[in-house]
């Protein structure tokens, strides 16, 4: 996986991202922190992909529909409510 | 590949075979006397083969070289002043595309390196800044990454000053 891909999926899905030693990117949904995810710095350093899908909690074709804009945000937070990775409590009150 | 020298012989007195034992004095008298070499007797027999078809070779290849690095480790090797660990964490070890990718399947947490040490080192930071995030009272967290953070604490703690 490509820096550029990681890169590409944390600002479509307006992820909050922290610069350590790592490239650290966590998405806040309705103010609860529901996805964190990582990379290291660096263009030649290696991103497992398949470790990214899994703290993503997505599968290879909708890791793919994510960096290849087939699956939008609002595409991925229904993923997430359908896996109870978003939870009651991060579901905005109707 | 494992290599090995000859120790070099520094000194050395040829012998004749067999078994020698101390003579007493009567047997001095009668001069040196040595046991008689034991005989070897080789048995040979020729056995003609007749090949009715070609004989089958099958060469077993490995799949992967063998190596010293194991499938899976504890690590105890947190280098933070502020966190100390309460029990060593268990990590799978795997390699892909060259690379050293270590894995906490409890956790879906993971680091990479050139090499396991990197891969160690890569791994400690990365839980020191995830135990520092998921313990930041300011921020408010999924089921799922509450998980993460019990999983941790259970792992991890502050250290007592």
């Amino acid at each position: 996986m490509k820096v550029h891909d990681f890169d590409k999926v944390v600002t479509k899905l307006g992820m909050e991202t922290r610069d350590t030693t790592h490239r650290h990117a966590w998405l806040v949904h309705n103010g609860v922190t529901v996805v964190r995810t990582k990379r290291s710095h660096g263009n030649s350093k290696f991103i497992p992909e398949d470790l990214i899908r899994k703290q993503l909690h997505v599968s290879k074709d909708q890791f793919t529909g994510l960096h290849s804009c087939t699956v939008s945000k609002d595409d991925y937070i229904k993923i997430l409510i359908e896996k109870r990775v978003i939870g009651p409590q991060a579901v905005a009150p109707a | 590949m494992a290599t090995a020298e000859i120790a070099p012989i520094i000194s050395g007195t040829k012998l004749a075979p067999g078994v020698q034992t101390v003579a007493s004095d009567a047997e001095l008298k009668k001069g040196p006397q040595i046991a008689p070499s034991a005989v070897i007797q080789l048995q040979t027999e020729e056995i003609s083969v007749e090949l009715s078809q070609t004989p089958k070779v099958t060469v077993k290849f490995l799949a992967e070289s063998p190596t010293a690095r194991p499938k899976s480790v504890l690590f105890a090797a947190l280098v933070h002043p502020k966190l100390r660990l309460r029990k060593p964490i268990p990590l799978e070890v795997s390699v892909q595309e060259g690379q050293v990718v270590l894995t906490w399947n409890e956790t879906d947490e993971f680091a990479c390196g050139v090499n396991t040490g990197e891969a160690l080192d890569d791994f400690s930071k990365t839980v020191c800044s995830l135990y520092f995030y998921l313990n930041d009272s300011k921020v408010r967290l999924g089921e799922n990454l509450e998980k993460v953070r019990r999983i941790l604490s259970e792992y991890i703690e502050l250290r007592q000053r």
